[in-house]
């Protein structure tokens, strides 16, 4: 419901983007709906100290996301492989071991799993969404209704282990 | 369950130590078949992401649209003509006239009205007995308020008595927002008797109103009354703040 309100009241922020950052519709929607949930987690993580409004808060991300994906297209245009963005999650690692792992991702990967997402089920699927979208075990328990937070973590990690099981040999 | 997995999703959800964090860092450079797993968990959660974010787009984008059906494409063809702009525009200024008009103002409004139209700016004293009280009323009427004071504050002190200076010090002092030294500069100039005009009370609860602590109001409210009572001066400006209390 709040995303939906966020999302629309701002939407013109799509336009900007593609005036400012010289983007397609579509990779400006793109960096805005990505901005958008961003926003959502950061508030829920109490990531957002509101020393900005909501608005300026949600801007300054779509910004980056948009000179993000500037940068992607520039470098794509350079090279004859398409090149993927980084996941947000290899921030958190120091540089040198970002790069190995880094290294042992590329599109191709990321396409295979993409694919057998729908290969280990609709719950897992799900499950792991959930997770995605910023939910608590404890809470993905009381919406999946689930005993407890515990079972959830288990059953999430199982299925994670589900997707590895289809797609091991890319990663080994 | 796989304790590789749940490992490293600990560490991305920073539930690890900070010794435990660089193990398991430099764990990623030197295990090659660790790395591999690490790798596959981020781009797990990059391909689920992506997903999610494909399902919202499409929700979201989806009840935009319902939106915008319900609000009607046809009726959205008529907000477009120039004529029905104007139309608005005009309607938008009118009732924001009326608004203005009819809507009663609240007495701290009004207080604050009736300080920024009657002592924004002091009348200078042709025959004044001090050039030193035209320096502070021209301080004043340049807002330069912390001089002014400084100005008041001293003569008040080297004429405790004189009324003009009491009142002075108390509208500065309300300039400043520094309220409980404009109250009880304006309490002092109440009860200062003989004068032929007294506005203490009034600006007094002027400065209740602005202060606003608890009580304040019920007390300005009291004040107005002595006002209209006793024909004080401002009874009609008085009269017209308290018909506005809820």
């Amino acid at each position: 419901m709040h995303e939906k309100r966020l999302y629309s009241d701002y939407s013109y922020f799509i336009g900007e983007g593609c005036k400012k950052f010289h983007l397609s519709n579509d990779d400006s929607f793109s960096a805005y709906s990505d901005a958008v949930l961003s926003v959502i987690h950061n508030v829920s993580a109490n990531r957002f100290d509101g020393r900005s409004s909501l608005k300026t808060y949600l801007f300054q991300i779509f910004s980056n996301k948009c000179i993000d994906l500037v940068r992607k297209n520039t470098t794509n245009k350079q090279q004859v492989h398409q090149t993927m963005p980084m996941p947000e999650l290899l921030n958190q690692l120091p540089d040198q071991a970002r790069t190995v792992i880094e290294q042992l991702m590329d599109q191709q990967k990321q396409a295979a799993i993409q694919t057998n997402l729908d290969a280990i089920g609709q719950k897992c699927r799900a499950l792991l969404l959930l997770f995605e979208d910023g939910l608590t075990d404890r809470e993905i328990a009381d919406e999946l209704e689930y005993n407890s937070a515990a079972v959830v973590k288990t059953t999430r990690l199982r299925c994670l282990e589900k997707l590895r099981e289809k797609v091991q040999s890319l990663f080994l | 369950m796989s304790e590789t997995l749940q490992y490293i999703e600990s560490y991305f959800q920073n539930e690890l130590s900070h010794d435990e964090r660089l193990a398991f860092e430099n764990r990623c450079t030197t295990d090659q078949s660790f790395a591999g797993e690490v790798a596959f968990y981020v781009a797990s959660r990059q391909a689920l992401k992506d997903n999610l974010l494909q399902n919202k787009q499409k929700e979201w984008v989806e009840s935009s649209i319902k939106d915008e059906w319900k609000s009607g494409s046809a009726v959205r063809k008529i907000y477009q003509q120039p004529l029905f702009r104007y139309a608005a525009a005009a309607s938008v200024i009118i009732l924001v006239a009326l608004y203005l008009e009819i809507t009663p103002a609240n007495p701290q409004q009004l207080a604050e009205d009736y300080i920024n139209l009657n002592y924004q700016h002091l009348g200078q004293k042709m025959s004044a007995a001090s050039d030193s009280i035209e320096l502070g009323i021209a301080a004043y009427n340049s807002k330069d308020y912390v001089k002014a004071a400084n100005i008041f504050e001293v003569l008040n002190n080297a004429n405790p008595g004189n009324a003009e200076l009491i009142k002075y010090r108390g509208l500065v002092y309300l300039q400043l927002n520094n309220y409980d030294k404009a109250i009880a500069a304006f309490d002092s100039l109440a009860s200062t008797k003989n004068l032929h005009s007294n506005p203490g009370l009034l600006l007094q609860a002027a400065a209740l109103l602005k202060r606003g602590d608890p009580g304040d109001v019920d007390t300005s409210k009291l004040l107005l009354q002595r006002v209209i009572i006793e024909d004080k001066e401002g009874k009609d400006e008085a009269e017209k703040w308290i018909k506005n209390y809820k």
